[in-house]
């Protein structure tokens, strides 16, 4: 999903771990990470909002969005869609 | 759905369907279309401030990049108003979005979505304009002035740290988006050839409209004439803000709209 939206070029010499910053080490804009959250919600569809997640942490903090953060954050709302 | 083609020109475009909503169920409230703000702006700013309080509203919101900016196809050429104006009507077919919708303009994009109720106001139920630019006699060449140059401007740079409070490096990262915009495309020729819009024609657009402007914006004055011409404008003034009103005021002024859209009670926050 990642290449899909920064290209495969750009990620290959890349490490990623939990810690990587979206737009620090993995150089996206604020742009991608909105097309990537349509991808995500496309996938996870209603039980994740990441457009209320991104609007919650303001525009600034987006930047310096780590992908360990993301993923907690879809996985807390899958848990709690599960318990529903 | 992500790209979406109208005019020959591949569009990003992000749907926020409203609070409750399932895809296979539509609301009848009409939908927001939001309209973004020139060279260095996109959908961005307006997704993360103004789409899930309105979907928490019930309000569901379409936000695409207009031909040139974010993650939409640059054409070479086609950046006056008229073709922005056609754009978004062709976006409005394409996206089986006939109307009438809320048309939300930022900036260049409220003299966008301004031009386009007046041009179809069967299409348009109510306009949102924050700091909303107004193609005035001369507005053209002003505009295109203002572009010219700005990647190696360091004036633009220190304002927007300082006026719209955005953090050291980002600023760097706008004026090279602008740059590169104005350098590949016909958008500062293109701009200054704009022709004005007139009273007569401001008076004449039966839409409601709210306009948001920031009492120490540069544009201001835009404000005030709209509201002083326009048969059905509220204006809001927020005292002590300027032109980037989403990045210094952003739950306000969604909070203005919601509320002005008629469904301000069913407000809640989006913040989990």
């Amino acid at each position: 999903m990642l290449v899909a939206v920064i290209g495969a070029d750009q990620l290959l010499d890349l490490e990623i771990t939990p810690d990587s910053a979206f737009h620090g080490d993995l150089g996206l804009e604020s742009i991608e990470l909105v097309a990537l959250g349509g991808r995500l919600q496309e996938r996870y569809g209603r039980s994740v909002d990441f457009v209320g997640y991104v609007s919650s942490l303001g525009i600034e903090a987006i930047m310096e969005l780590t992908l360990g953060q993301l993923a907690a954050y879809i996985t807390d709302c899958l848990a709690a869609d599960a318990r529903g | 759905m992500a790209d979406v083609h109208a005019r020959g020109v591949r569009f990003h475009v992000q749907r926020v369907p409203a609070a409750g909503d399932t895809a296979a169920t539509d609301t009848a409230a009409p939908t927001a279309v939001h309209v973004h703000g020139l060279a260095v702006d996109n959908l961005t700013g307006m997704y993360c401030t103004l789409a899930a309080p309105l979907a928490a509203a019930g309000i569901a919101s379409v936000l695409y990049d207009q031909r040139g900016h974010g993650l939409s196809e640059r054409p070479p050429a086609g950046y006056a108003l008229a073709d922005s104006v056609a754009d978004l009507d062709a976006l409005l077919d394409a996206l089986d979005l006939p109307g009438p919708v809320h048309l939300v303009g930022n900036s260049y994009g409220g003299a966008v979505a301004l031009a386009h109720a007046l041009a179809r106001p069967e299409r348009v139920a109510r306009l949102v304009l924050i700091e909303g630019h107004l193609p005035v006699p001369g507005w053209g060449a002003r505009m295109a002035a203002s572009l010219t140059g700005l990647d190696e401007d360091r004036r633009v740079g220190a304002l927007l740290r300082e006026v719209a409070g955005f953090a050291p490096g980002l600023d760097t990262t706008l004026r090279q988006r602008a740059g590169a915009l104005t350098a590949s495309t016909t958008l500062i020729a293109d701009l200054a050839a704009t022709a004005p819009v007139s009273d007569e024609q401001l008076q004449e657009l039966v839409c409601p409209v709210l306009a948001v402007y920031g009492g120490r914006s540069d544009i201001l004055a835009y404000g005030q004439h709209l509201a002083a011409t326009l048969p059905h404008c509220e204006l809001n003034v927020l005292p002590g803000s300027g032109h980037f009103l989403l990045a210094s005021d952003g739950p306000q002024v969604s909070g203005l709209i919601a509320d002005w859209l008629g469904v301000g009670s069913a407000v809640r926050s989006s913040a989990r």
